[in-house]
């Protein structure tokens, strides 16, 4: 028996060992390493101001689209550059912005903004609030929404057109570092946002989500992606995959969920109960078998049977963490409420019981239960004998450590009570089932039997002998000399 | 027999899981070893000449009390024996196999147990290297749940095993009967009242087993409202006499932010009443919870005892409490207080009454001092007429890594036990860890050293002890509807 103990002792080891050295299934994501785009505008503008009345004196290329002549070149600088009239300079065209943008320079040189003036390079570039010639720099979004007849009061506003100026993240450039960065829009950052997230239709999300975000972006909660529309209108995307991947989902909690009483109503809730025909469309949002499975481990419930099961692919669903939905002191009070067995068992399974039940684990009781076990025997809070056998538990223990016997015990054993003797009736009377602990029924009748003891009735007045007898005639006979007559 | 049959059913159900692939088996290993110290009571003698007073009891010279009956010339007391160490191993098996057929499993939980140190005599039946708790075979539909074989009857009577089958009948989804029948084991041994171990204690065990035959329904009528009630009856399969024949009902009902829970036990065949509790709870808010009990308690023994001819009479109990949780759950405190009145017994001594009633006091409390650290404490005073106890203990806890904790424990108490005269307190203190390996292994330590101190010469029992768990639990396999490992 020893070596099937090591055996299983050793196999526990290698299983434990084993899943220890089992790479993590949500490791996460590597760092991005992309430095941000440079979109200072090195060439003091001002200082040439003179020189150039014509931005396309430079920037010939912005009206045709020739993007090989968008920037001067540096032999261009040289003419003035050159060491004599001016000191050299290091001229670099700066490197194309990788932007996620569908803008064309061409394409608004032949428009006019919102008061009817046709589109200038100073109608995007100038800088705000400085009229001054050649004040320039980059355009902001801002100025796009002043023109474009969507009216947006700002660029992330929840009616802006994304598309007018956006392409799909999916056919953009943008590396995952950007992608990670891009700005979140106001809305977004609602309390209750990813409740009321999703787009009315396909094209919407289309319209909208697809300039941020990809079908990954959705999978990393939607286990049921597969079956959403709006995900599916969603490309896939590489670099958003990467950026999701070990990402644990995050799942707001509805209003309704805080509710004191909502552990006890959301059966209801799901249709579960009075046989109400099930719907729980709403619950498989963001739960799945799993998420239930915490509490109702038996599977039987229908709500929880109709819910969706992931796979090993899909997000897991909501984590319901166990709660503590029994009243303090529950667990001295237990015993007779699991009368209330399918109550239990759509929480707990049988063997979830026989954890603390059966069998000298000390999960139930604390590791110096024996020392102090005394008193909880003698006011029967927790019931022992819904565990324990009195007489192959508890005696057993006390006739081997010397407290139990077998025989009349020398009064002296109960020291607190020097007239023991008389007084153990009322003793036995109050708790007998202590008395049983130590002593066996054979130990009583060397007094208390009729036929072998001193003859000394240990019957209540109201005692029924005869219903005693309809019961079981041995338990009689074990003290008289016959069963008495009905 | 039932061992065998038990060990022959999960092989042949592990064989017959094998060889489809989508058939699958789970199983849940736990090991544990413990470490025990204890020191039994022996019978020891003093000269009669060399104790001080008179009559039966008198004093020792190192004042334990002794008791000298003449013409003796000794006096005895009981004192304290050597320590006593045992080292017990249990190595559980939980066996899940399914996909044996639409809706069939088998399940089984065993248990292996063995000494690999110290007394073989001291742990609880270490001397029964192995016990099938449960091994049964389930057929399961919606409505209907089949199982044959050894299972647990779960209930407000009892928590046994027995051996035979239950027919479970689910007409609507709120409603639901359970009939079972079979042979009963005893409580917590897994054996027939027939066996070894209870005629080794007790010279009038029976001679036949007990048949079983119970029903069980449970309704919950509307979402607030729980009953259920269990019928449950026993009876020497000699046809010599009953063994038992009890009722048991309990419910609960709920009503906004009131609660009510009720639960009552009635022995049939001796038509006593057992059992009468109920509770009201009112939670007016979040972070409150008020309760008061009311309680009625009297001993259950089985008819093939002599016990239920002796007349306990037993205690009514009533007791209230509050708990109270700030609503960040960063600090939560829990009291309750209650007495009890044992009924009129008749056969107190006029002049030398027992005491006929008991309090209760407990009260405890949490508070994370930082998002890894806890601390909880708790206070326990019980007082009744044949023990009592004073009780304190506070734990730390360092919340770690991946579900990792390790606690510091310290614990304070003093008792009086069996109505024997004892002094001193007992001061403990131990460490215990639980490390996560993985998602489905983790191991678990405690160790925990009890020092008696202040005690008078063997006026009670040495409660200086040390004590240590290391639990091992791994699991081996998938559940259905459960992702794969990793996944959740």
């Amino acid at each position: 028996m020893r070596a099937a103990v090591a055996a299983s002792l050793l196999f526990g080891l290698v299983a434990t060992v084993a899943a220890r050295t089992a790479p993590p299934a949500s490791a996460a994501p590597a760092p991005m390493a992309a430095p941000a785009q440079d979109t200072t505008l090195r060439f003091p503008h001002r200082r040439h101001a003179g020189l150039f009345p014509q931005c396309t004196v430079c920037h010939r290329g912005i009206p045709t689209g020739d993007s090989a002549a968008m920037f001067p070149t540096a032999s261009a600088c040289a003419n003035c550059h050159d060491g004599t009239v001016k000191p050299r300079v290091a001229w670099r065209r700066p490197t194309p912005l990788v932007t996620n943008l569908s803008f064309s320079h061409a394409r608004h040189q032949q428009s006019v903004d919102s008061s009817g003036q046709t589109v200038t390079c100073l109608t995007c570039h100038r800088t705000p609030g400085d009229t001054s010639a050649m004040a320039v720099s980059p355009p902001q979004p801002q100025a796009c929404i002043g023109c474009h007849a969507h009216a947006a009061p700002s660029h992330t506003d929840a009616a802006a057109r994304c598309t007018t100026c956006h392409v799909p993240l999916a056919r953009s450039p943008l590396p995952a570092s950007r992608i990670a960065a891009l700005p979140k829009p106001a809305d977004h950052a609602a309390a209750d946002w990813v409740l009321r997230h999703a787009p009315s239709s396909p094209a919407a999300a289309s319209a909208r989500c697809a300039i941020c975000h990809a079908r990954q972006s959705c999978e990393r909660c939607h286990f049921d992606a597969a079956r959403v529309p709006a995900i599916q209108a969603l490309q896939p995307d590489a670099r958003v995959a990467q950026l999701v991947r070990g990402r644990p989902p995050a799942y707001p909690k509805p209003a309704s969920h805080d509710s004191l009483d909502w552990q006890w109503k959301h059966g209801a809730a799901a249709g579960g109960t009075n046989g109400a025909p099930v719907t729980v469309a709403q619950c498989s949002s963001c739960h799945v078998q799993a998420s239930c499975r915490t509490c109702h481990r038996d599977g039987s419930t229908p709500a929880v049977a109709a819910l969706p099961a992931p796979t090993p692919d899909t997000a897991y669903g909501v984590r319901v963490p166990v709660r503590p939905i029994h009243a303090p002191g529950w667990i001295k009070d237990h015993s007779i409420q699991a009368a209330a067995g399918a109550n239990c068992a759509a929480c707990h399974s049988r063997s979830y019981c026989v954890d603390c039940h059966q069998g000298q684990k000390a999960q139930y009781h604390p590791p110096d239960f024996v020392a102090q076990h005394a008193p909880e025997a003698y006011n029967n809070d927790t019931q022992c004998t819904a565990c324990h056998s009195t007489e192959t538990f508890c005696r057993a223990c006390h006739l081997r450590t010397g407290r139990g016997t077998r025989a009349r015990t020398s009064a002296l054993f109960h020291s607190a009570q020097p007239l023991w003797l008389l007084n153990h009736g009322q003793a036995a009377r109050q708790n007998l089932e202590a008395c049983a602990a130590c002593h066996t029924q054979a130990s009583c009748a060397q007094c208390h039997s009729a036929t072998g003891g001193w003859g000394v009735n240990p019957h209540p007045p109201a005692f029924d002998a005869k219903r005693a007898a309809r019961n079981n005639p041995q338990s009689c006979l074990a003290c008289h000399a016959k069963v008495p007559d009905e | 027999m039932i061992r065998r049959l038990s060990l022959a059913l999960a092989l042949a159900a592990w064989a017959a899981a094998r060889p489809a692939r989508a058939q699958d088996v789970r199983v849940t290993g736990t090991t544990t070893v413990n470490f025990v110290q204890l020191r039994s009571l022996q019978m020891d003698s003093v000269p009669a000449a060399t104790t001080t007073g008179d009559g039966v009891v008198r004093l020792a010279p190192d004042g334990r009390a002794v008791q000298c009956i003449a013409p003796s010339d000794w006096c005895y007391f009981y004192g304290n024996g050597s320590p006593i160490a045992s080292a017990p191993a249990l190595q559980d098996l939980q066996v899940s196999a399914w996909g044996l057929g639409r809706g069939i499993r088998f399940y089984a939980d065993f248990r292996g147990r063995a000494v690999v140190g110290g007394s073989t005599t001291l742990w609880p039946q270490a001397d029964d290297h192995f016990d099938a708790l449960e091994a049964y075979l389930e057929f399961a539909r919606p409505r209907v749940v089949v199982r044959a074989g050894r299972q647990w009857d779960v209930g407000g009577l009892s928590f046994n095993n027995y051996d035979g089958a239950s027919v479970l009948v689910r007409p609507w989804p709120t409603f639901d009967v359970e009939a079972y029948g079979g042979w009963t084991l005893q409580t917590g041994l897994d054996e027939p009242v027939t066996s070894g171990a209870l005629a080794a204690v007790e010279p009038y065990a029976p001679d036949s087993r007990g048949l079983l035959f119970g029903v069980r329904a449970q309704a919950r009528p509307a979402p607030p409202v729980w009953l259920s009630a269990v019928y449950e009856r026993s009876a020497a399969e000699n046809g010599s006499g009953l063994y038992s024949e009890r009722l048991a009902t309990d419910g609960m009902f709920r009503a906004g932010r009131l609660s009510m829970d009720w639960a009552a036990q009635v022995d049939l065949a001796s038509a006593e009443l057992n059992e009468l509790r109920g509770q009201l709870l009112y939670t007016p808010d979040r972070e409150v919870t008020v309760r008061a009990f009311a309680r009625r308690h009297r001993p259950y023994f089985d008819l093939w005892t002599i016990w239920g001819a002796f007349g306990a009479v037993g205690f009514v109990e009533g007791g209230a409490g509050a708990s109270w949780r700030s609503a960040d759950g960063a600090l939560s405190v829990d009291g309750q207080a209650s007495r009890r009145h044992y009924l009129d017994t008749g056969a107190e001594v006029g002049f030398a009454p027992l005491r006929a009633n008991g309090w209760s006091l407990a009260a405890s409390g949490s508070r994370r001092l930082a998002p890894q650290w806890t601390m909880d404490a708790q206070y326990a005073l019980d007082l009744g007429f044949g023990a009592a106890k004073s009780q304190a203990g506070m734990q730390l806890r360092r919340a770690l890594a991946n579900g990792n904790s390790i606690s510091l424990a310290g614990a304070a108490f003093q008792t009086a036990d069996e109505l024997r005269v004892s002094s001193g307190t007992v001061v403990g203190l131990g460490l215990s860890g639980v490390w996560r390996l993985g998602d489905r292994s983790t191991v678990t330590g405690s160790v925990f050293d009890y020092q008696h101190a202040g005690r008078v010469p063997d006026s009670g029992p040495d409660w200086s002890q040390l004590r240590a768990t290391l639990t091992c639990r791994w699991t081996v396999g998938t559940e259905p509807g459960l992702p794969a490992p990793g996944g959740m």
